[in-house]
């Protein structure tokens, strides 16, 4: 849970109310999980939910004026490569282009690695959908990848045998 | 360089990005994860499991006393089931007895209702009770009292509401008659001519026809030597020679009397009431002689003692008013009878308009000070003309408790003046005279009620209203004296009272204490000693 969210919203503060508020939400509607077997499925949806929500805050925030700027932090990456860090940074910049569902499904269908049926599930729409949106997700992101140098170099390096 | 620049699909390049953000923010699973899981588990788990039990049982409750309330409403608004004997259902679905033989209707309640023969009748069952629709012929009814059931009967324009009683009904359309004699406990009669309803009280009789235009009570209790005579008569003037010339209904007598001069006395009641005395015909004194349709009094044993005055020589009519309040009008002050020489013994008979009948001929009443709240009698109208209910005088209500200023000081003060408490009282003359010659020796009166210092009070026409003569923590059913009357009798013994025949009222005082307290209390007898 804590993972999913740090990777829908990137690096930066701790999420700890996060967290609290993915439990509210999960223990306020555990009534509806009729089937143990969909409270993965489930809590991934509300975890998903939430993250969506606090993204669209930092937005409207940054859009106010409330904090400066939504300038990224420095990314604590296991990785002492720059470059990676470098794209990290473009990576989630360039996320916060997209809208929170593109954005909600490549977090999990693309880093969480989710199988399509998961993310069918996980935001409430049908497999064939799911397939639709993820088909145009690719699309989005590849044509804002290729606008993009530092993610284009990434890309082709890692793709060229780089282990990153 | 060239390897760089080796295409890449589009979803692979989304899956290596993919593996960037998962690579930069690695993660990070602790090792209570699995537990954690498992709990949350264990608990929805057992969510589900209490799920049918635990959150349907109210519905489940809800329902079962739903079923049950309409259950209860459909069995009690089942219709009254009951067994004929000696009725034949015509094509018409009245019923009929034979010529020479009666029927009964017998309810599952245990009412009852004999019909003479030739009788002709519908039942209506609306619901609980029934109404008895009476085309011809006698009936006799002895109906079993049960809260909130209504029982009536029909005959031609008039109608008889019952509560629970013994009588019996006649109705003729031929003859335009019906007679309805009262056995025990109390009818109300309406329809017909009859402007308002007449309440019939036990022994009673009355008798109509809507075309003679008339209608006549008679009292059962009379000598049976001595011809019936009607004690009033109600509805519109009677064509001359009629038995009975109609005078107004019973109109109650203003609560005058009070036991102190603070007394509510109920000002919109007696202008209420004056208004209907102004408003109501004249009448005059009927004539015996003149009444050939009361030939039956000595079919009526007499019911009470033989002291007992008849009351059929005088018209009721409102009595005249306290010196405070508006006299009435000449119209209606029909002369008194003169009183009786010897003294007045024997119980007092309530009658059902609130008048005061056999050993004195008065009217009861309530009264109360500031503090009283009544519940019972509702109306102020009710109030100045107490009726009995279940054959007793009963009154019903809050009182504030004393206020008192000073206290445990020589200069202490109470508001007793002004919440003195209530009374039930009694004139012994209709006319507010004082009692004269026919005065009684003795008093005995019966009452029950909630657990109080009652007083007994007497009153002497032409002294002050404050001014009073009781007894003290008086007892039900007591016999006292006038000698045992004390003026200022809870601080000072004061001066005995001499005799009662300046008495013109008595009453039951429940007074006033230093407590907000809620009174009830019955006045079941009054009896009078030569």
């Amino acid at each position: 849970m804590q993972r999913l969210i740090r990777r829908f919203l990137g690096p930066g503060v701790d999420h700890a109310d996060l967290r609290q508020e993915v439990f509210l939400r999960i223990f306020k509607r555990l009534g509806e999980v009729r089937d143990p077997a969909a409270l993965r499925g489930f809590v991934v949806s509300v975890c998903l939910g939430v993250a969506r929500n606090e993204a669209r805050r930092r937005r409207v925030r940054s859009i106010v004026g409330l904090t400066p700027e939504e300038i990224l932090p420095e990314a604590p990456t296991s990785s002492n490569q720059s470059e990676a860090r470098e794209a990290a940074r473009a990576l989630y910049e360039m996320l916060d282009t997209l809208s929170m569902e593109d954005r909600s499904l490549f977090v999990s269908r693309f880093v969480e690695k989710m199988e399509m049926t998961e993310v069918a599930a996980a935001h409430a729409m049908s497999l064939s959908t799911a397939k639709r949106r993820v088909a145009r997700l690719v699309e989005r992101v590849n044509s804002r990848v290729q606008s993009s140098p530092v993610l284009m170099e990434y890309v082709g390096r890692i793709g060229s045998g780089g282990n990153g | 360089m060239d390897e760089r620049k080796a295409p890449v699909a589009p979803e692979e390049r989304c899956e290596r990005l993919g593996d960037l953000a998962a690579q930069a923010l690695p993660a990070e699973v602790c090792a209570a994860d699995a537990r954690e899981w498992a709990r949350l588990q264990d608990r929805l788990d057992s969510r589900l499991r209490r799920t049918f039990a635990g959150r349907w049982w109210p519905a489940f409750a809800l329902t079962a006393a739903v079923l049950v309330g309409v259950g209860a409403w459909f069995v009690a608004r089942r219709p009254l089931g009951y067994r004929l004997d000696g009725c034949v259902a015509a094509a018409d679905g009245s019923l009929t007895t034979g010529a020479k033989q009666g029927g009964v209707v017998a309810f599952e309640d245990g009412s009852i209702i004999s019909l003479e023969s030739d009788a002709r009748f519908r039942l209506h069952r609306p619901g609980r009770g029934a109404e008895l629709v009476l085309d011809r012929g006698s009936a006799s009814l002895a109906v079993v009292h049960r809260v909130g059931v209504r029982w009536a009967v029909s005959a031609g324009p008039f109608r008889i509401d019952v509560t629970g009683t013994r009588f019996d009904v006649a109705w003729s359309a031929e003859k335009d008659r019906l007679k309805v004699k009262l056995h025990e406990g109390e009818v109300r009669i309406s329809g017909g001519m009859l402007t308002r309803p007449v309440y019939l009280g036990r022994g009673q009789t009355l008798e109509s026809g809507v075309s003679r235009g008339n209608v006549t009570i008679t009292d059962g209790r009379q000598v049976p030597s001595e011809p019936r005579r009607s004690s009033h008569a109600l509805a519109q003037p009677a064509p001359a020679g009629q038995p009975v010339e109609p005078v107004p209904a019973p109109v109650p007598a203003p609560a005058t009397a009070p036991s102190h001069p603070e007394t509510h006395l109920h000002a919109q009641a007696h202008r209420r009431l004056l208004a209907r005395i102004d408003t109501e015909p004249s009448h005059r004194e009927p004539s015996p002689s003149e009444d050939p349709t009361l030939g039956e009094a000595g079919e009526q044993p007499p019911r009470e003692a033989p002291q007992i005055e008849p009351v059929a020589t005088e018209p009721l009519s409102p009595p005249p008013l306290a010196s405070t309040q508006r006299p009435v009008a000449p119209a209606h002050a029909a002369p008194p009878p003169p009183a009786p020489a010897k003294p007045a013994s024997g119980r007092v008979v309530f009658r059902a308009d609130g008048q005061l009948e056999g050993a004195i001929r008065g009217f009861a009443w309530v009264a109360g000070g500031t503090g009283a709240v009544f519940t019972s009698p509702s109306t102020e109208a009710d109030r100045a003309h107490l009726r009995p209910v279940g054959g007793q005088f009963c009154t019903s209500g809050r009182m504030a408790s004393v206020i008192c200023v000073n206290e445990h000081m020589p200069s202490m003060r109470c508001n007793w003046g002004h919440n003195w408490g209530v009374s039930i009282g009694w004139r012994v003359r209709n006319d507010e005279d004082a009692w004269g010659d026919a005065a009684a020796g003795a008093i005995a009166v019966e009452f029950h009620g909630r657990s109080s210092i009652y007083r007994l009070i007497a009153h002497r026409r032409g002294e002050p209203d404050n001014k009073f003569y009781c007894i003290e923590n008086y007892r039900s059913g007591r016999v006292v004296t006038p000698s045992m009357f004390r003026s200022e009798c809870w601080a000072d013994p004061g001066e005995a009272l001499p005799d009662f025949k300046e008495v013109d009222y008595f009453n039951l005082q429940y007074p006033s204490s230093r407590e907000y307290v809620a009174f009830r209390y019955c006045l079941s007898g009054i009896t009078f000693y030569p």
